[in-house]
C-alpha cells in the first residue's frame, strides 16, 4: 500500500447519482482512503429509496435506514456533495480522468444557510411537489424532503415570484443568516479523478401511457409510487391511507401488477424485478394501517425470487389475506358517481368477471433515465438495446470503458439490497484500480492536544439557540438562559440564533477559551444530525467531545408543543436542567485503537471466493483462500453456459490460473479452518493441514450444492435427469441428435414446505436449455410444467425467445404436481393444464428435473466457528437485508455467493466483488478506532453470573483464561444490553453512566417545585 | 376554398346518407371542398378483413392509387372503418414493398403512398383549435351535455401508427363540442365496442354492449350521444328501442354525428342537416334547449 509518486493515478473517485448504491460506494470509498466526488442532479441525495414507505421482506421504514447514512455521506470529510449537477464531459484515461462538472444555481448559499427552514414556512408561492408525486404541494423555496442532504433550501427559478416576475422577496427578508442570492449563476468546476461511478437510478414507466388503465383521468386510480407516498407518515395522507377523489378510507384495493414491464408494445418488454414484492408489502402495509382494507393483487407470474420472498408471499396470503388473482386487466372503468373503480377480469376458469374496487394502485416498472443516451455519450460507455449500461454476467460492473463502473438500476433493474452490494462492488473494482494511491488526496483533519480537565471542577457553558423562529416562536429563549445560568456548574449561558452556523461554531469556540469552560451543552435540535458537529466544535477547542451534551427542545419540546409559550418554556427548561446535570458528571473518553493485520482468509475457493481473492490482492492486501476439496471451483464445474451464453468454463479456467499465479493469494486446498482466534483486524487462523497465518478479515463464501431428487423417478429411470445433466449432453453435444421430447419439471425441491424458498436459478437454467436444444434441432419438442416463470430483469428476453421458439410452458399447482411415469423405454408425463381445465398425457424421451439449491453442508459448522446466524433455511443471514447485504453482525467478517442465498453467476460475482470492498474498507486502515461509546467492565465488581455473555450479540464478553468473564472492548458496540442486564452493575456505558441517568432523573423531578413557584 | 379528396365510403352513400350531407354543408362553411374520389370501391369493411387478408389491403389500394392521382394532398373519410381500412392498407404497402409491387401491377391507377389520409376529427380540430369553428359557429349549444363516443376503430389499429389523439381517452371530440358550446362528460366507455356489424348475426351480444354504454352515458348524465363513426350511429340510433326495453332503461338519448351539432351551432336549417332522419328523436332535444 505504499504511495508511489511516480504514478499518475489519482486518488480519487467520481460518483454520478445520489441515491442508495452511490451512497454505499461513496462511503466505502471514502473510509478506506479515496477522495469521492458526488454529483447529484436533484437538490438532497436520496434517490428513489426516500420516498418509500417501508421495505420488504422485514417492512423497515425507508426513511429511518437511509437517513443516518445521508446524515454520515454529508458529514464525511472526504465526501464532497455537488448537488443540482451534472457531469457535461469526461477525459482521459483509467486512472486519471478530468471531468466537468455544470452546477445549476441552487439561489442559496450553502456555507450561510443553516437549513431551519423558516424561508420555506415564509414563501408563498406553492408548488405541485415532484416528490409527493403530485398528490401535495411545497414551496418555490424547498427542500426536496424534511431529512435532505444537504438540508440547504433551493430556489425553483421556474416557480420563484421574484426570478419570474420581480416581486416578493420573502425569503430573502426572513432569512437571518442572509444565505439567499437571487443573483446566482450556478458554475461549472473540474475534478481530477482516479475512476468514474455511474449511478444516476431509475425513472419509473410513465402509466398514462396505458390509458385503458385509467392513471391521470380516473383519481382514485394511483401509481404504485403514489401509493408509497400514500402509505408513508410524512406522505401527503400522513400515513392513513385515503384515496385522492374525497380522502375516504378505501376498503377494496387492487394492484395490477406489470404496468410497463414485460411488454413490448408502448412498454418494456424486460421484467422489473421488484413490482411483485413491492405490491405484496403495500398491501401488508396497507393492511396494518387499517385492518378494513382488502387487497388484491392482479398478476401474471409472481416473481418472488428473492431470499425470505416467497415466505413473505406466503405470510401475505396467510396472515393478511391478501388475495392473489392471476389475471391480466384490459381496461379500468371508473363508476359513475361513486369514483369506485371498475375492472373486467377472465377467473381462471375463463369466466369473465365484473368486479369494483375503491382504488386501484398500478404496480409501475423500472426503466432507465429519459435521458439514458445522452448520458452514455459523455461517458463513452456502450448501452443495451434497451439503454441501460451494458455489462457481462462475467463482469457486472464494469462498463465497456476501462475505469468506468456501473451500479444500481442503471446496470438493470433491482432492488435495494442488491444495489447496495453493487455500491459496494464498484467500490471495491475502484479500490482494485487505486490502491496504489490510496491516501494520496484525503484529508486528514488536524487537532490540538486535548486540554487536561480531570482536576477542574466543572465550568459549563450553555448556548440555547433560536433556529431562527423554530425554537423562538415557541419558547422563550431569555428565560431558559436566565434560568441555565442559575444551575450548579455554569459559568456562562448565552442565546445564538443558529448555533450551527459556520459563524456561531467561531463564537462558541471562542467563548471555551475566554471563559476557560470545560463542559458545553448546547439546547436547539436533535443529536441525530447535530451531535457530531457540536462534538467536532469542542474538540476543535481542545475539549474532549464527550465533554459534549446536546438538549433537544426542538423536536421534543417547540415542534411538539407549538402555541403553548409558558408549558414549552418550562419543559425546555427542564430539558436543558437535565443535560447541564449530566453534564456536571462527564468525563473525557479516551478512545483506543488497534492494529490492523492487512491480510483477509476467504473460506471457499468457488467462483465466489476466487472473485474475492482477487479483487482483495489486487488492491493490494494479502489472501489466504481456503479450500476443502481438492481442487479450486466449486459447484460452477458443472455449468457451462449463462443464459447469456458467456462461456463459464473457460472464464473459470481463467480466475483459477489468475488465483493461482497471484503473488498475493495463497491458496490452500483440501483443508479446513480448524481455530480462528482474535477479533476485527486481528485474527490467528490454523487450518487442519497444520499452517497457521494472522489476518484483518474474514469473507465466508462457502458455497451451496444442488439438491438431488428423490422425486419424479430420479435414479430410477435414466430418462429421468437433471437441468445439470442435460446442460452436460448438450454442451458434449449429445442432446436433441434426433426429434426428442423434453418435459421439464420446475420447482423440484424449491418452494414448498421444507424448503419454503425459490432457487432463483432454475427457471433460467430451463430456458437456457429449452433454447439450446431448440436452436439445435427445431423439431425436438419441449415442455416446461411450472408454477411461476421468474426469468427476472433483462432475462425476460430468453422467456420470450423460448415462446417464441416453440418451447411450451404449461403451469401446475404445487397441490397437483405433474406425475412421470415410465411407458416402455420412453416417459409419460401427466399434469393438469389450468388452462383447459383438463389433464395432459405428455409422451416424453425425457424428464428434465430443475433441482434446487441448497447451502453447502459445511454452513452450520462455520457458521457456528464465526457465531454468525443462518436463516431458517440454513443459508447464513446478513447484518441487515437491505443495506448491509454483505456484512454480519460481527465486525470484520463478510459474506458472497451461495452460503448467502441462491443466485446467479452474475449476482455471485458482485457480492464477491462488494466482500472485497467491504474488506478492503477494514483493511485499508492501519489502525482502527475504538468507539468512545461502549461498555467498560469492572472486573472486581463481576460475579461471572454470564447474563452478559448471554444477552451480548457481538460476544464482546468472554470467559477469560482466569475463568472469569472479561470484555474485548474492541468488539463492543455499545448498545447498552449488558449494562441493563448486569445485576452487580459491573457493566456501564461511556457517557451513559447510571449515575448520570440519576442524576438527569433528579434533575427533572427537583423542577417541578421551581416552575410552581415561578408561576405563582 | 381549400379542396381536399373525400372518400365517404358505402355508409355515406346509403344508410348514413346525412352524414354525408352534413360533412359537405359544415366543411363547405369552414372553406373546404369536399372532391369525392372518381370511381372509388369498396374499402372491404369487416367482410375482407374477416375472410381475406390480400383483398382487405388490395381493396382499399385501389382507392389509394386514385387518391395518389387526383393531385390532392390529403383525402377525408369520415367513416371509422373506412379510415382505419384505407390507412392499414397504406401503412401495410409501405412496410411490404413485394406486396405493393404485386398489387400495382394490377392497378391502373398505382399506389405511390403519398396522400395524407385523415379522420372527420383531424379536419376539425385544427379549425377548433383555431378559433375559427367558435367564430363560424356562432350559436352556443348550451344546456347539450353529450357523451362523445369514439367507439372502438378511430384510435386503435391492427397496426402500428401513430394516432393524432389519446388512444383510450381520446379528446378531439370533446375539444370540438366546447368550441361551440356543449359541455361533454367524461366517461368509462368512449372507445368501447357498440357490437359493430354483429348486431345483425348475433343481436343479443350487440345489445349487451350498447346498454353498457347507455347506462354508463345516463349515468353520467349525459343528454345525448355525438359520433363520428356511422356505425356506431346507426347501432345506438336504430336499436336503442330494443335496448332500453331488455336493459329497463328508461331514459332515450339522440345519437348525433358531430357535423350535426357543428351545423346546428352554424345555424344550418335541420332539414338541410337531414337531422329529422334519425330513429331516435333528435329533434325533440334540440328544441328542449331552444336551439332550433
Amino acid at each position: 500500500m505504499s504511495t508511489k509518486p511516480s504514478s499518475n493515478k489519482r486518488g480519487s473517485v467520481l460518483i454520478v447519482g445520489g441515491g442508495i448504491g452511490s451512497m454505499q460506494a461513496a462511503l466505502d470509498l471514502a473510509d478506506s482512503g479515496f477522495k469521492v466526488h458526488l454529483v447529484q442532479k436533484d437538490p438532497s441525495i436520496g434517490g428513489t429509496m426516500v420516498m418509500l414507505d417501508k421495505t420488504f421482506p422485514t417492512g423497515d421504514c425507508a426513511m429511518c435506514m437511509i437517513s443516518p447514512k445521508m446524515v454520515e455521506v454529508g458529514r464525511h470529510l472526504n465526501i464532497e456533495i455537488h448537488t443540482l449537477a451534472e457531469v457535461t464531459s469526461v477525459e482521459g484515461e483509467p486512472g486519471n480522468y478530468k471531468a466537468k462538472i455544470k452546477l445549476a444555481p441552487r439561489y442559496v448559499d450553502p456555507d450561510k444557510c443553516t437549513g431551519c427552514g423558516d424561508c420555506e414556512a415564509k414563501c408563498p408561492k406553492k408548488v405541485t411537489s415532484e416528490f409527493e408525486q403530485g398528490l401535495a404541494k411545497r414551496k418555490a423555496i424547498y427542500s426536496l424532503f424534511a431529512q435532505a442532504v444537504p438540508n440547504t433550501r433551493a430556489i425553483d427559478a421556474t416557480q420563484c415570484l421574484f426570478l419570474t416576475k420581480g416581486t416578493c422577496k420573502s425569503c430573502q427578508k426572513v432569512c437571518k443568516a442572509g444565505a439567499i442570492n437571487y443573483e446566482d449563476k450556478g458554475k461549472e468546476i473540474e475534478v481530477n479523478v482516479g475512476a468514474v461511478i455511474l449511478a444516476p437510478g431509475l425513472d419509473r414507466y410513465n402509466a398514462t401511457v396505458r390509458g385503458e388503465l385509467g392513471l391521470g383521468r380516473w383519481p382514485n386510480v394511483v401509481s404504485s409510487i403514489q401509493f408509497e407516498r400514500i402509505l408513508s407518515a410524512s406522505g401527503p395522507y400522513k400515513g392513513e391511507v385515503k384515496r385522492p377523489s374525497d380522502e375516504k378510507h378505501p376498503h377494496k384495493v387492487a394492484w395490477i401488477q406489470c404496468v410497463g414491464s414485460r411488454d413490448s408494445h408502448n412498454a418494456n418488454p424486460w421484467c422489473s424485478s421488484v413490482c411483485c414484492m413491492y405490491a405484496t408489502k403495500q398491501a401488508i402495509i396497507a393492511k396494518e394501517h387499517d385492518k378494513r382494507i382488502e387487497p388484491t393483487i392482479f398478476y401474471m407470474e409472481m416473481r418472488a425470487f428473492g431470499k425470505d420472498f416467497d415466505k413473505y408471499v406466503e405470510r401475505a396470503k396467510k396472515e393478511y389475506g391478501v388475495r392473489y388473482q392471476r389475471a391480466m386487466i384490459s381496461a379500468v372503468r371508473e363508476e359513475p358517481g361513486t369514483g369506485n373503480l371498475i375492472m373486467r377480469y377472465a377467473a381462471e376458469d375463463g369466466t369473465l368477471i365484473d368486479e369494483t374496487f375503491d382504488m386501484v394502485v398500478l404496480s409501475v416498472g423500472l426503466e432507465p433515465h429519459k435521458n439514458a443516451d445522452e448520458f452514455a455519450k459523455t461517458f463513452g460507455i456502450e448501452t443495451n438495446a434497451y439503454k441501460f449500461a451494458k455489462t457481462s454476467p462475467l463482469l457486472p460492473v464494469r462498463t465497456s470503458k476501462e475505469g468506468i463502473f456501473v451500479t444500481g438500476t442503471y446496470q438493470g433493474p433491482k432492488d435495494i439490497p442488491e444495489t447496495v452490494m453493487q455500491g459496494s462492488a464498484v467500490a471495491g473494482e475502484a479500490m482494485a484500480l487505486l490502491g496504489e494511491v490510496r491516501g494520496t488526496e484525503t484529508m486528514k483533519k488536524e487537532l490540538p492536544p486535548e486540554r487536561d480537565v480531570a482536576n477542574e471542577e466543572p465550568r459549563i457553558g450553555v448556548f440555547v439557540c433560536h433556529c431562527g423562529i423554530n425554537i423562538a416562536s415557541t419558547v422563550d429563549i431569555e428565560k431558559v438562559v436566565e434560568e441555565a445560568k442559575r444551575l450548579p456548574g455554569v459559568v456562562y449561558a448565552t442565546n445564538t440564533i443558529y448555533a450551527c452556523a459556520q459563524d456561531n461554531q467561531e463564537v462558541i469556540k471562542q467563548t471555551i477559551r475566554d471563559q476557560k469552560l470545560n463542559r458545553v451543552v448546547v439546547a436547539s435540535c436533535t443529536p441525530r444530525t447535530h451531535e457530531p458537529l457540536f462534538q467536532e466544535t469542542i474538540r476543535d477547542a481542545g475539549l474532549n467531545k464527550y465533554l459534549f451534551d446536546l438538549a433537544d427542545i426542538r423536536e421534543q419540546c417547540s415542534w411538539c408543543h407549538m402555541g403553548k409559550k409558558d408549558e414549552a418554556t418550562k419543559k425546555a427548561k427542564q430539558i436543558v436542567k437535565m443535560s447541564v446535570a449530566k453534564s456536571r458528571l462527564q468525563k473525557p473518553i479516551q478512545t483506543d485503537t488497534v492494529g490492523v493485520t492487512p491480510a483477509c482468509m476467504i473460506i471457499g475457493g468457488g467462483v465466489a471466493g476466487m472473485t474475492s481473492a482477487l479483487a482483495l490482492a489486487d488492491q493490494g492486501f494479502d489472501v489466504h483462500l481456503v479450500e476443502k476439496e481438492n481442487e479450486l471451483g466449486g459447484l460452477v464445474r458443472n455449468l457451462h453456459r449463462t443464459l447469456e451464453g458467456s462461456d463459464v468454463q473457460g472464464f473459470l479456467k481463467q480466475r483459477i490460473e489468475a488465483v493461482k499465479s497471484h503473488p498475493r493469494i495463497k491458496v490452500y486446498t483440501g483443508a479446513e479452518v480448524k481455530k480462528t482466534e482474535g477479533f476485527v483486524g486481528n485474527f490467528k487462523t490454523s487450518l487442519t493441514d497444520g499452517s497457521s497465518f494472522d489476518h484483518g478479515t474474514i469473507i465466508l463464501a462457502t458455497g451451496g450444492v444442488e439438491y438431488e431428487p428423490t422425486e419424479y423417478l430420479y435414479k430410477e429411470s435414466d430418462r429421468v435427469i437433471t437441468q445439470r445433466e442435460l446442460e452436460k449432453k448438450i454442451a458434449a453435444g449429445e442432446a436433441a441428435t434426433t426429434s426428442e421430447s423434453f418435459v421439464m419439471i420446475q420447482c423440484v425441491g424449491s418452494r414448498e414446505e421444507p424448503n419454503q424458498y425459490c432457487s432463483r436459478i432454475c427457471c433460467q437454467d430451463a430456458v437456457k436449455n429449452a433454447i439450446a436444444i431448440k436452436e439445435k434441432n427445431p423439431d425436438a419438442q419441449v415442455v416446461i410444467l411450472y408454477r411461476d416463470i421468474r426469468t427476472y430483469g433483462l432475462r425476460e428476453d430468453y422467456y420470450k425467445k423460448a415462446r417464441e421458439l416453440g418451447v411450451l410452458f404449461v403451469r401446475y399447482d404445487v397441490d397437483r404436481k405433474p406425475v412421470v411415469e415410465k411407458a416402455g423405454d420412453r416417459l409419460q408425463i401427466k399434469t393438469w393444464d389450468y388452462m383447459l381445465n383438463k389433464e395432459l398425457v405428455l409422451d416424453a424421451d425425457w424428464a428434465v428435473l430443475s433441482t434446487g439449491l441448497r447451502p453447502h453442508p459445511t454452513t452450520d459448522q462455520v457458521g457456528e466457528m464465526y457465531k454468525v446466524t443462518r436463516n431458517p433455511d440454513g443459508y447464513f443471514l446478513e447484518a441487515h437485508v437491505k443495506l448491509r447485504p454483505v456484512d454480519f453482525p460481527s465486525e470484520g467478517i463478510f459474506v458472497a455467493g451461495l452460503a448467502h442465498a441462491p443466485k446467479n453467476l452474475d449476482e455471485t460475482i458482485t457480492q464477491a466483488l462488494a466482500a472485497a470492498g467491504r474488506a478492503g474498507v477494514v483493511l485499508s486502515h492501519e489502525r482502527l478506532a475504538v468507539s468512545g461509546i461502549i461498555a467498560k467492565h469492572r472486573r472486581e465488581l463481576c460475579m461471572s453470573c454470564l447474563s452478559c455473555f448471554r444477552v451480548c450479540p457481538f460476544d464482546s464478553p468472554y470467559i477469560a483464561e482466569d475463568g472469569k468473564v472479561s470484555h474485548n472492548e474492541v468488539k463492543c458496540m455499545g448498545c447498552g444490553i449488558c449494562a441493563g442486564i448486569c445485576p452487580a452493575k459491573a457493566f456501564q456505558v461511556n457517557n451513559f453512566r447510571d449515575d448520570m441517568i440519576l442524576a438527569m432523573i433528579d434533575a427533572a423531578a427537583e423542577c417541578e417545585p421551581a416552575a410552581a413557584s415561578e408561576s405563582k | 376554398m381549400v379542396e381536399i379528396a373525400y372518400y365517404p365510403g358505402c355508409t355515406l352513400h346509403a344508410s348514413s346518407e346525412l352524414y354525408d350531407v352534413q360533412c359537405k354543408a359544415v366543411l363547405g362553411k369552414l372553406g373546404i371542398e369536399l372532391k369525392e374520389l372518381e370511381d372509388w370501391n369498396c374499402c372491404g369493411a369487416t367482410s375482407a378483413a374477416k375472410t381475406d387478408e390480400f383483398l382487405s389491403i388490395a381493396l382499399p389500394a385501389r382507392n389509394l392509387g386514385i387518391a395518389d392521382a387526383s393531385g390532392y394532398s390529403e383525402m377525408v373519410i369520415p367513416c371509422s372503418s373506412c379510415y382505419s381500412r384505407t390507412l392499414v392498407s397504406q401503412k401495410r404497402l409501405l412496410e411490404d414493398p413485394e406486396l405493393k409491387n404485386t398489387i400495382n401491377a394490377e392497378l391502373s391507377l398505382k399506389v405511390q403512398g403519398k396522400t395524407k389520409i385523415r379522420s372527420i376529427l383531424e379536419i376539425l380540430i385544427p379549425k377548433a383549435a383555431s378559433g375559427e369553428l367558435t367564430e363560424k359557429a356562432a350559436k352556443k349549444l348550451e344546456g347539450l351535455q353529450p357523451a362523445c363516443y369514439y367507439g372502438c376503430l378511430l384510435t386503435r389499429f391492427p397496426v402500428d401508427l401513430d394516432v393524432p389523439d389519446n388512444v383510450e381517452n381520446p379528446q378531439g371530440m370533446e375539444v370540438i363540442c366546447k368550441a361551440i358550446g356543449a359541455k361533454p362528460l367524461d366517461w368509462s366507455f368512449k372507445t368501447d365496442c357498440c357490437g359493430a356489424a354483429a348486431s345483425v348475426n348475433d343481436t343479443d351480444t350487440s345489445l349487451f354492449l350498447m346498454s353498457r354504454i347507455m347506462k354508463d352515458a345516463i349515468a353520467r348524465g349525459a343528454n345525448c350521444f355525438v359520433t363520428t363513426c356511422p356505425m356506431c350511429q346507426f347501432n345506438l340510433d336504430a336499436y336503442q328501442d330494443q335496448v332500453r326495453a331488455k336493459y329497463g332503461i328508461s331514459q332515450q338519448l339522440p345519437v348525433y354525428f358531430i357535423t350535426e351539432l357543428i351545423g346546428v351551432a352554424m345555424g344550418i336549417s335541420p332539414q338541410a342537416l337531414q337531422i329529422d332522419r334519425h330513429f331516435v328523436d333528435a329533434m325533440g332535444l334540440l328544441k328542449e334547449l331552444k336551439l332550433l
